[in-house]
């Protein structure tokens, strides 16, 4: 990645901010249904929770809830500040 | 007399089958998570001489189909025949729904748009503009509110208005940005169509119905729908094969489409440095990001936090989810179970003041003569009876497992418990699935299409089997009244659930491990609001479901029974072919402690599973005298009477769910594995149990 001060991948991130997308990355397949879901670079993106076991992630974004996997979240790539 | 086809399409859970309902007055099911439809549905509603053909559709979030059940939606849309799309939004999520929407314009079938859930936009207080949103795409538009809504005149008319001037009401497809759009249109130019179709502009300046960009567009007259070219080559650009080899046969040229648009791709690639995927997703978010700009003002409060993300935060919290997630499914059950305890007791002592069929089955034995006295008396009334005394209990199963689909708490359950499933190589939505097969497998079995893998797929349904339906649940319920005291009833009949769910996650473990390599797949599941189960939809769910448990009690069960009932008597009482078939099996059920009663059983249980329980009062009536409880007491211990439970849960799925089963897994050789590997599992369980429980008892 670019510049790891300002950007993160959103799995890692904690609960309770939002960030703004910028890039998805991985497997076309499952890039392309992330941002047909609404996922796409420039939208926020708020972690809610994770699952008691860690894994998938919970996650809030134009006004609806999603769930995606750890891997899934790992791909989107998102700003810091 | 004319029939026009409406094909209801839109993202899931956006209400396409509650509206679907409203109309037509079906009862197709209807549930609070994404994915409850998985296969095409036609309903028919006439009002003068036009016939309306309603197609509801599975739900499916864009056109690229990821799941089997959006591929049937998408395939339907483009090869059947459509006269207007209705396209359903759910307007809480606008522009996520209007994604769909902007693909659907591409078609270039006319369309109406229905903005559902106004009432969750009402209480948000979010203002939309819907008509200058429904204007910006030549679409005709009505605003509704499921099942609330109170009249579906406004519907009938812009249908009728559409489908009368089609020319007028063709969509305006959005244009993307700069060298994609010229790629676009300059491929569409050179395309030589075969039989190339064009709508005359009607439209003139006084009309407000105005045409817009439909001259130049070409059509590709398929046998049922014109499709817009453009839809094929921007299909295309986005890496869809299948478009292209649709849209080739009916080109002149070029011969080799795809070759070309790969070529094109590149170009577009190598400008924007972005895959198009990203480049037509980020055009169509623009357009709609622009919509919403304009046309939607949110509430200043619409920020705080919703009533479903508190209940979540409670209900999903780190430490208390998984016990949440056990009380739920606790409760559910124990409710289904004593709920049902108690009214079938409040029945059985109402129909005739005992406890059982005893005393009817001896009153019509004897009051008609003859054999055909016999043959109802002992046959049909004591095996149907047997069954249905059991109508509470599974009544009470289905209301249970419709208020969870109702409440939205069905994809809460699958984010609790998928890391688990995960480890034993199924997924979240198994979950879901699985818990359907509490009530039947047959739905359970369908619901597995939305799973994206095809592993994970198979796995879960080769574990369905072994969740226990409401067909099993009489076998359960017969002998724990008959060999355990009342205390213990319901801790007996949870422990055989729990083994199914127990053996289940052993084998799919086991398949994950052997038949299948170990690739990660998707979960990417929308969590819905959460909402009270309506009484309506769940007594209407419960009837249709136990409806056809009365269906099977008065067919396949009656039959079973006349039949049993017949060779259970001749040509003699003890010495009968029931008798002479139960030996010949015997030696299969002795090793796990069953009798050739039993044996027999389970073997008529293959077409239904009630009519285990009904073939044991019939054959036990006939042994014992009469008296088929009393008998079956005697014979059987308690421990028995377990392993017998144990095996009717594993043994075999029933008939009519093997065939879907066939259906859904295509493949002989994981059909075969589905079907033969119960039984095999089934018989080494109870042999080990009951060899070792011997040493105990
Ligand atoms: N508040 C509210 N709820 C609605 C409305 N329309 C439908 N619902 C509820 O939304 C949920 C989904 O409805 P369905 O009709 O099953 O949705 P669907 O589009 O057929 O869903 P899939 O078959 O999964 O694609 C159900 O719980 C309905 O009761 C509405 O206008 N307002
Ligand atoms: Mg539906």
């Amino acid at each position: 990645m670019s510049d790891t001060q300002k950007t993160a991948h959103l799995a890692d991130l904690k609960p309770g901010k939002s960030y703004k997308v910028l890039k998805i990355v991985g497997e076309t397949n499952i890039k392309r249904r992330i941002i047909e879901m609404g996922l796409n670079p420039g939208t926020e993106v708020e972690i809610i929770r994770k699952a008691p076991l860690g894994d998938p992630i919970e996650v809030k974004t134009r006004g609806f809830l999603v769930s995606l996997r750890y891997n899934e979240a790992h791909n989107i790539i998102v700003e810091k500040e | 007399m004319k029939e026009i086809t409406l094909a209801f399409a839109g993202q899931p859970n956006s209400g396409k089958t509650t509206i679907f309902n409203e109309i037509t007055g079906a009862r197709q099911h209807v549930g609070n998570w994404p994915g409850v439809t998985v296969e095409y549905k036609d309903g028919y509603k006439t009002i003068g001489d036009t016939t309306y053909k309603l197609v509801d559709l599975p739900g499916l979030y864009s056109m690229s189909a990821n799941s089997y059940e959006e591929i049937v939606s998408r395939d339907f849309l483009i090869k059947e025949k459509v006269d207007i799309i209705v396209n359903i939004i759910d307007s809480s999520v606008l522009d996520r729904s209007l994604f769909l929407t902007t693909q659907l314009t591409e078609i270039g079938l006319p369309m109406v748009l229905v903005f559902n859930m106004d009432d969750i936009v009402q209480k948000n207080q979010t203002e939309i503009d819907y008509k200058r949103i429904s204007e910006s795409m030549n679409i005709p538009y009505i605003v509704t509110q499921g099942a609330k809504t109170k009249s579906w005149d406004k519907f009938y008319e812009i249908i009728n208005e559409v489908y009368d001037n089609k020319e007028y009401y063709i969509p305006r497809h959005i244009s993307f940005s700069g060298e994609l759009e010229t790629e676009i249109t300059e491929m569409e130019n050179s395309l030589k169509v075969k039989n190339p179709f064009q709508f005359t502009d009607k439209g003139n300046s006084t009309d407000t119905r105005h045409a817009h960009d439909i001259p130049g567009d070409i059509f590709v007259s398929k046998e049922n729908n014109p499709i817009r070219l453009r839809w094929f080559i921007v299909r295309g650009f986005e890496g869809d094969k299948e478009a292209i080899n649709m849209l080739q046969p009916n080109l002149i040229s070029p011969k080799n489409l795809e070759a070309q648009i790969d070529i094109k791709r590149g170009h577009v690639t190598d400008v924007y440095g972005d895959s198009i995927d990203e480049i037509v997703t980020d055009d169509r978010y623009a357009f709609i990001s622009g919509l919403i700009n304009k046309f939607v003002s949110y509430s200043k409060t619409s920020n705080k936090v919703s009533i479903t993300e508190r209940i979540d935060n409670i209900l999903l919290n780190k430490w208390l989810s998984i016990p949440f997630f056990a009380a739920i499914m606790y409760c559910a059950f124990y409710v289904a179970f004593n709920v049902g305890d108690f009214i079938a007791g409040y029945i059985d002592g109402w129909i005739n003041g005992t406890d059982d069929f005893i005393g009817l089955v001896g009153y019509i034995t004897e009051s008609v003569p003859g054999a055909l006295g016999e043959l109802l008396g002992s046959g049909v009334v004591a095996g149907v009876g047997a069954v249905i005394v059991f109508l509470p209990y599974i009544a009470c199963m289905f209301i249970v497992i419709a208020i969870l689909e109702d409440s939205g708490y069905m994809a809460r359950a699958a984010f609790v418990v998928d890391r688990a499933m995960h480890a034993f190589g199924l997924h979240g939505k198994s979950f879901v699935a699985m818990l359907l097969g509490f009530g039947c497998n047959i739905p359970a079995v369908m619901a597995t299409r939305t799973m994206e893998s095809r592993a994970d797929r198979l796995i879960t349904i080769f574990v369905i089997p072994l969740m226990s339906c409401s067909a099993r649940l009489p076998i359960y319920t017969f002998f724990v009244a008959i060999f355990f005291e009342p205390k213990w009833r319901p801790l007996v009949l949870m422990s055989i659930y729990l083994i199914g769910i127990l053996v289940a996650i052993i084998v799919g473990k086991i398949c994950k491990g052997t038949m299948f390599d170990d690739k990660e797949t998707p979960f990417v599941m929308e969590m819905p609001a959460y909402r009270w189960p309506t009484f309506k939809s769940t007594i209407i769910h419960t009837w249709d479901r136990t409806k056809q448990f009365i269906v099977r009690a008065g067919t396949i069960v009656a039959g079973c029974a006349i039949l049993i009932w017949f060779i259970s008597v001749y040509p003699s009482e003890d010495n009968s072919i029931v008798m002479m078939l139960g030996h010949w099996i015997e030696p299969i059920f002795k090793p796990i402690g069953l009798d050739w009663m039993a044996g027999v059983a389970s073997i008529f249980g293959i077409g239904a599973k009630e009519v285990v329980v009904s073939a044991l009062e019939v054959i036990a009536g006939a042994q014992g005298a009469g008296d088929a409880e009393a008998f079956i007491r005697s014979i059987y211990t308690p421990f028995q009477s377990y392993i017998f439970m144990m095996f009717c849960l594993m043994y075999w799925p029933c008939f009519a769910t093997v065939i879907t089963m066939k259906k859904e897994i295509g493949e002989w050789k994981y059909f075969l594995f589905s079907i033969i590997y119960p039984p095999l599992v089934a018989w080494v369980l109870c042999f080990i149990v009951w060899n070792i429980g011997k040493l105990f008892m």
